[in-house]
C-alpha cells in the first residue's frame, strides 16, 4: 500500500505537476521569451501572430512539428528509436521534479541530489545518442563534439550543485532540503554568511557556464548548428523527432534554471503555497534573463576553445566552491 | 527510504511513462524514408544494417577516432589530462562527501 501511494505520487509528479504538462509550459513560455529578448537584443521584432504578442507561438509550432509535419529520415536511421530516446529522455527529466518542493506531493531522501544528477544525465547521453543513431555523418559529427563537450561540462555542473547542496543541507545533501529549508545560519555570524555567498555565488557561475554549453545555447552552440557544415545532432530530423528534440531542450533549460535560481537565491525558500511559487517563478525568470544576455551577447566559439574554457573556467570553480563548501 | 530504491523507482516509472507516451506519438508519425545514393547501384546490392552490432560500433568509433584526431588533439599530453581530470575528480569528490557525512569508510 506504501508503495502504491509513492508510485501515485511519483506518476503526478512526473506527468502533471511540477513534471512533465507544467516543465513543457514553462519551458515553451521560456522559449517565447527568449526569442523575443534576443530579437529585441537584435533590433527585431520576434514572435507575434499566434496569440497575444506572440505568446503562443512555441506552442504552435510544437504541434505542427508533432502532429503534422511528417519525419523524413534517412532508409537506415531507427527514426522511431530516436523518437524514444528523446520521449525517454523528457520523461526522465520531468520525474527529477520529484525533488522540487513546489507540490505537497514531492518528497527527498538523503543524498538525492544524486539522485537527480543520474536522471537528469540522461537528456545529454540522449542527445549523443540522436546524433549516433543518424546514418548521415553531420549529426553523426554533432553527436560526437557534444560527447566531446559533455566529458567536461557534466562533471562541472554536478560537481557545483553537489556544492551547492552541501553548502545549504550539510547534513542530508538533499536537494528537497536544500531548496524546501536551507540551513542558514544568519547575519550574526557574518563569517558564515560570507563563506556560504561565496560558495552559492562561485558554484552558480561554474553551473550557469556548464547549463549554457548543457543545453547548447551561445557560445558553446556548435553542435546546435543544423544548418552549417559542421553539423549538428538534429540536422537531419523533422517532424515529430525534431519537434522531441526542441522539446527535450526547452524542458531541461527549464529544469536546471529553476533549480538554480531557487538554490542561488535560497530565501524565500521553494515552498508549496501559490506565493512562493509566483516568488520561485520570479527568480527563474531573473536567471534566465541573465543567462540569455550573457549568452547571446557572445559569438560562436570552436570545439577546442570551448574545451580549453570549460576546463579552465567552470571545473575550476565547481571544485573551489565544493571545498569551500565544507567549512561551512 | 533510501536514494538507491529511489532510483530504481523513478527509473522504472521513467521507462513506463515514456513508452505510454510515445507509442501514440510514434504510431501517428508520417515517416517517409529517403532512398540512398548507392552511384546508380540497386539497393538490393548494398545490405548494412543498423541492427548489426560490430558494424555499428565500428561506425561509432570511426566517428570518435576521426572527430579525436582532427579536431581535439592538439599534440599536447597535458590537454588529454586536463580533459580527463574531471572524472577522477568528481569520483575524489564523491568519495570525500562519502567519508565526511557517512563518518569514515
Amino acid at each position: 500500500m506504501e508503495l502504491l501511494t509513492l508510485v501515485g505520487r511519483i506518476l503526478f509528479t512526473t506527468l502533471v505537476y511540477p513534471g512533465l504538462i507544467f516543465l513543457v509550459t514553462v519551458g515553451l513560455l521560456s522559449q517565447w521569451y527568449r526569442r523575443k529578448l534576443v530579437a529585441r537584443l537584435q533590433n527585431r521584432i520576434g514572435p507575434k501572430y499566434v496569440g497575444p504578442i506572440g505568446i503562443l507561438q512555441p506552442f504552435a509550432d510544437i504541434y505542427k512539428l508533432l502532429f503534422v509535419k511528417e519525419l523524413v529520415t534517412g532508409y537506415y536511421t531507427p527514426a522511431k528509436l530516436i523518437m524514444y530516446v528523446l520521449t525517454l529522455g523528457i520523461v526522465t527529466l520531468a520525474a527529477s521534479t520529484i525533488f522540487l518542493p513546489i507540490t505537497p506531493y514531492s518528497m527527498g531522501v538523503d543524498y538525492d541530489v544524486l539522485v537527480f544528477i543520474y536522471l537528469t544525465l540522461y537528456a545529454s547521453i540522449a542527445y549523443a545518442i540522436v546524433g549516433f543513431g543518424s546514418v548521415s555523418p553531420y549529426p553523426g559529427f554533432g553527436g560526437v563534439r557534444y560527447t566531446t563537450m559533455m566529458a567536461v561540462f557534466e562533471p562541472a555542473a554536478a560537481i557545483s550543485l553537489i556544492a551547492m547542496v552541501r553548502a545549504l543541507a550539510p547534513e542530508s545533501l538533499s536537494i528537497y532540503e536544500a531548496l524546501s529549508r536551507p540551513r542558514i545560519v544568519g547575519v550574526n555570524n557574518l563569517l558564515h554568511t560570507a563563506v556560504l555567498v561565496t560558495v552559492l555565488v562561485t558554484a552558480g557561475v561554474a553551473l550557469s557556464i556548464s547549463l549554457l554549453s548543457k543545453t547548447m545555447m551561445k557560445p558553446f552552440d556548435i553542435p546546435e548548428a543544423e544548418t552549417e557544415v559542421a553539423g549538428g545532432y538534429l540536422a537531419e530530423l523533422s517532424g515529430p523527432a525534431l519537434g522531441l528534440g526542441i522539446l527535450l531542450h526547452e524542458v531541461e533549460l527549464a529544469l536546471y534554471v529553476l533549480v538554480l535560481s531557487n538554490l542561488l537565491i535560497p530565501l524565500p525558500p521553494m515552498l508549496s503555497s501559490f506565493p512562493e511559487i509566483l516568488l520561485s517563478l520570479l527568480k527563474y525568470f531573473i536567471v534566465l534573463t541573465v543567462l540569455i544576455i550573457t549568452a547571446y551577447s557572445m559569438g560562436r566559439v570552436r570545439l577546442d576553445q570551448a574545451l580549453r574554457t570549460l576546463v579552465k573556467v567552470p571545473l575550476p570553480l565547481s571544485i573551489f566552491s565544493l571545498a569551500l563548501s565544507f567549512l561551512l | 527510504m533510501d536514494a538507491l530504491t529511489l532510483i530504481g523507482i523513478l527509473t522504472a516509472v521513467s521507462i513506463a511513462v515514456s513508452v505510454v507516451i510515445w507509442l501514440p506519438v510514434a504510431l501517428k508519425a508520417k515517416v517517409r524514408r529517403t532512398e540512398m545514393y548507392l552511384s546508380g547501384e540497386p539497393q538490393v546490392n548494398f545490405n548494412l544494417g543498423i541492427t548489426e552490432v560490430s558494424w555499428a560500433v565500428r561506425r561509432v568509433f570511426e566517428k570518435l577516432y576521426s572527430v579525436v584526431l582532427n579536431y581535439v588533439q592538439t599534440g599536447v599530453f597535458n590537454d588529454w589530462f586536463a580533459i580527463s581530470l574531471p572524472y577522477l575528480l568528481i569520483l575524489l569528490a564523491l568519495l570525500t562527501v562519502a567519508i565526511i557525512v557517512g563518518g569514515g569508510v
